[in-house]
């Protein structure tokens, strides 16, 4: 790391001028990039249909250039300007924003397998769709401009200089809550990039992990958020094409019209019909079917400890909304604590660019989402149609490859001889991959979505890295141990951080735990009981202190874990059929009423904080002129000069 | 929240109005967001028998169609209000500096 310690803090505002051409130029690029790929996907499927282009070369083809091309946008993004390697320059356009977003929120778990849980729970599913896309309206309405305003560099940055009186100790808590958060969620987006690598590249499993993450560091390590952010743009464009061709491919040929979000209603109906052709018992548009189950315990406890306890339902419950509605309520406040996606709001220019780009952000989640449905929708119908009835004898070929990774299932529980759809077990996960097989689309959309995966897993794995390594190298080491690190030494530790975060994180992803994919779940009711209502009393509520904020993280962290160790383990213990899902609906009632208790019973945050909060509000003019991280608490009497002479 | 100044007076009480419009709208647009989010699928097992569209049950097409269309819409009415009309209004634009 020769010459890191020229690094530079560097920020100066872009002129309105410079900022517009610095867009068309973006525009311009990614433009051609869009183009371009479209173009190759056609050229690459017109091979494979006239030319006979070999299958494997095909996935090797995709995979590798995508990611050369991550690499190729990471290395020119190389920086050794602090704001750069931080922030992205905070110059990034909000359409642009938007995009990154996109990419850094759709992860794994959005783009394999959301439409897979829609297809096997059908309306109850649905809380994910509105949830994963709700949040975004708390997020423009109540944070992403007072984040932007703010314009440090962390979110225990925030924590951190609007609740000072207790010293250190409210930026510690708010940095390992990220870490925590971040860190199990990174490890889920591992898993998924070692089951498309070994699935397309016929690597292990393990080898799968490993290469995938080399393209993770590939993007991350040299530029930090600058690098991060152009590649998530790109990425974003690969992960929307190879989402959308497929299932516009399927319904233009179940139903002669490629619109698919607007043609499934058509789907729906055949489902309905089908179902109750075939005698099916529970359906798919009827709600709240779901029962409060211990399924999920009892493999993790057969992994963790080699014994499972006995299977517990708990039927009770169904019929009732309440699951429903509180599921959806933690994810869409969850969504706005998540640390890497506010982070992204200190990118932007100003606050301004912040309320838009959160609505581009949505809007490109919204294409996704929008369409996820329909692939459920339409895989359902095209199984219900064409698999069950069949001889088991002669399926399929998919059902064969896809049943060889233990993914699919066939009994034939009856010994007919013939498939019925209670017995064929798919893993949800499969659904968004085997799609294009199971229409029978040519191997080209498989690579496609392949590459897609990968894309939408390797955007968000690196937005979380980089949480990871600026929660250490930042919060921890800078602000809190080192205050005197030159910039070149926070660069060198960062780096460091991001290769041991993306290590470890192989290394938990290698046994495959399905509790994993658990914590995730939870991470957006950990983060609902604990980093929303903080933020958000932060800037709507001058009164509340450091006390109450502590008081408040810590109470709503421990009612929300609480209630997820008991609901999970026994799914008798429920409060209105609530399971551990949506565990962070108590914890966030907990920490609001402790917090407004605690900071009503002690003192007034200091004068500095209420005016500091006062400037937050204010949606012009920088809070801190040189933007030199200073040690908090800092007086926040800067920006009167730059944002309020009378007009 | 007054200040001895009086420059800085004037400032923090146009800052106390900017800040009530811009409270007073978020809370409509909050209201409506939760409206959209949680009145309709308590009863979409009702509304699931009314049919729309190419075939939708309503109560699903709710869910995964027209509230996350509205979410959409919300954020865009926020910021263009904001960034167009109530932050100008208080003076609050970046010529200004």
């Amino acid at each position: 790391m020769a010459g890191v310690d020229e690094a530079a803090y560097t920020y100066q505002k872009l002129s309105k001028a410079e900022m517009r051409a610095f867009e068309k130029k973006l525009f311009k690029g990614y433009g051609l990039f869009t183009v371009g790929l479209i173009l190759f996907i056609f050229v690459v499927m017109f091979l494979e249909l006239n030319a006979g282009l070999p299958r494997g070369l095909i996935a090797i083809l995709f995979i590798l250039l995508s990611f050369a091309l991550y690499g190729v946008i990471g290395a020119l993004n190389f920086t050794r300007k602090f704001d750069e390697y931080y922030v992205a320059g905070r110059k990034v356009p909000a359409f642009f924003n938007g995009m990154a977003t996109g990419a850094d929120w759709m992860s794994g778990a959005s783009f394999i397998s959301m439409a897979g849980t829609i297809w096997l729970l059908g309306y109850d599913g649905l809380a994910y769709i509105m949830g994963w896309t709700g949040g975004y309206v708390l997020l423009a309405l109540f944070f992403a401009p007072y984040i932007r305003k703010f314009g440090q560099f962390t979110i225990p940055d925030f924590v951190s200089h609007r609740f000072p009186e207790r010293g250190g100790a409210s930026r510690l808590v708010a940095a390992i809550c990220g870490i925590v958060v971040s860190f199990t969620y990174v490890t889920a987006q591992v898993v998924g990039v070692g089951l498309i690598m070994s699935r397309f590249f016929g690597t292990s499993y393990e080898v799968g992990v490993f290469l995938g993450l080399a393209g993770v560091v590939l993007c991350s390590f040299l530029g930090g958020m600058k690098s991060i952010t152009w590649t998530q743009v790109a990425q974003y464009i690969i992960l929307i094409i190879a989402y959308l061709l497929p299932v516009s491919m399927l319904s233009a040929r179940l139903t002669g019209n490629p619109f698919s979000e607007l043609m499934y209603g058509d789907a729906l109906q055949n489902i309905t019909r089908l179902e109750a052709a075939q005698g099916l018992t529970t359906q798919y548009v009827e709600p709240f079917t779901t029962a409060l189950t211990n399924a999920s315990w009892r493999t993790s406890s057969q992994q963790l400890f080699g014994s499972a306890p006995d299977p517990i339902v708990n039927r009770d419950w169904i019929g009732t909304p309440w699951e429903y509605l509180a599921l959806t309520f933690c994810l869409m406040t969850g969504t706005v604590g998540l640390p890497h996606i506010l982070i992204r709001y200190y990118t932007v220019p100003d606050p301004k660019a912040a309320r838009m780009s959160v609505g581009w952000s949505l809007f490109f989640i919204y294409l996704l989402y929008f369409t996820a449905p329909a692939y459920a929708a339409f895989a359902r119908w095209e199984m219900l149609q064409n698999l069950v009835g069949q001889q088991i004898a002669t399926l399929p070929d998919w059902v064969n490859t896809w049943g060889q990774t233990g993914l699919v299932t066939i009994r034939d529980a009856n010994g007919d001889g013939i498939l019925q759809f209670p017995e064929l077990s798919i893993v949800p996960d499969l659904i968004v991959l085997s799609t294009p097989e199971i229409a029978g689309l040519p191997y080209t959309v498989s690579a496609l979505v392949a590459a897609g995966g990968l894309a939408a897993a390797l955007s968000t794995a690196d937005g979380l890295l980089m949480v990871i390594a600026t929660a250490v190298s930042h919060d921890i080491y800078a602000k809190l141990i080192n205050p005197e690190a030159s910039y070149g030494r926070r660069f060198l530790f960062s780096r460091i951080m991001i290769l041991v975060g993306a290590l470890l994180a192989a290394l938990a992803a290698l046994p495959r735990l399905a509790l994993i994919v658990q914590i995730v779940a939870w991470a957006f009711s950990l983060a609902a009981s604990t980093f929303f209502p903080v933020i958000l009393l932060g800037i709507f509520w001058k009164r509340a202190n450091a006390a109450g904020a502590i008081a408040g993280m810590s109470g709503g962290l421990i009612v929300c874990a609480l209630y997820i160790a008991l609901n999970y383990t026994n799914p008798f213990f429920t409060v209105l059929g609530l399971s551990h899902l949506s565990a962070g609906i108590f914890g966030m009632l907990v920490n609001f009423g402790l917090q407004i208790g605690v900071s009503l019973a002690t003192a007034p945050p200091p004068k500095e904080v209420q005016d500091m909060v006062d400037d937050l509000r204010r949606p012009v003019g920088e809070m801190y002129e040189d933007r030199e991280p200073a040690p908090a608490p800092v007086p926040a009497s800067a920006p009167g000069a730059t944002s309020t002479s009378q007009a | 929240m007054s200040e001895p100044r009086p420059d800085s007076t004037r400032r923090s009480e146009r800052l106390d109005a900017y800040w009530k419009e811009n409270q007073r709208l978020i809370y409509i647009l909050t209201a409506i967001w939760f409206i959209v989010s949680f009145a309709h699928p308590p009863i979409a097992k009702a509304l699931n028998n009314i049919t729309i569209l190419t075939g939708f049950p309503l109560g699903y097409w709710l869910s995964s169609q027209f509230s996350i269309t509205i979410f959409v819409i919300l954020i865009f009415v926020y910021a263009l209000r904001m960034n167009r009309v109530i932050d100008p209004k208080y003076g609050f634009t970046e010529d200004e500096e």
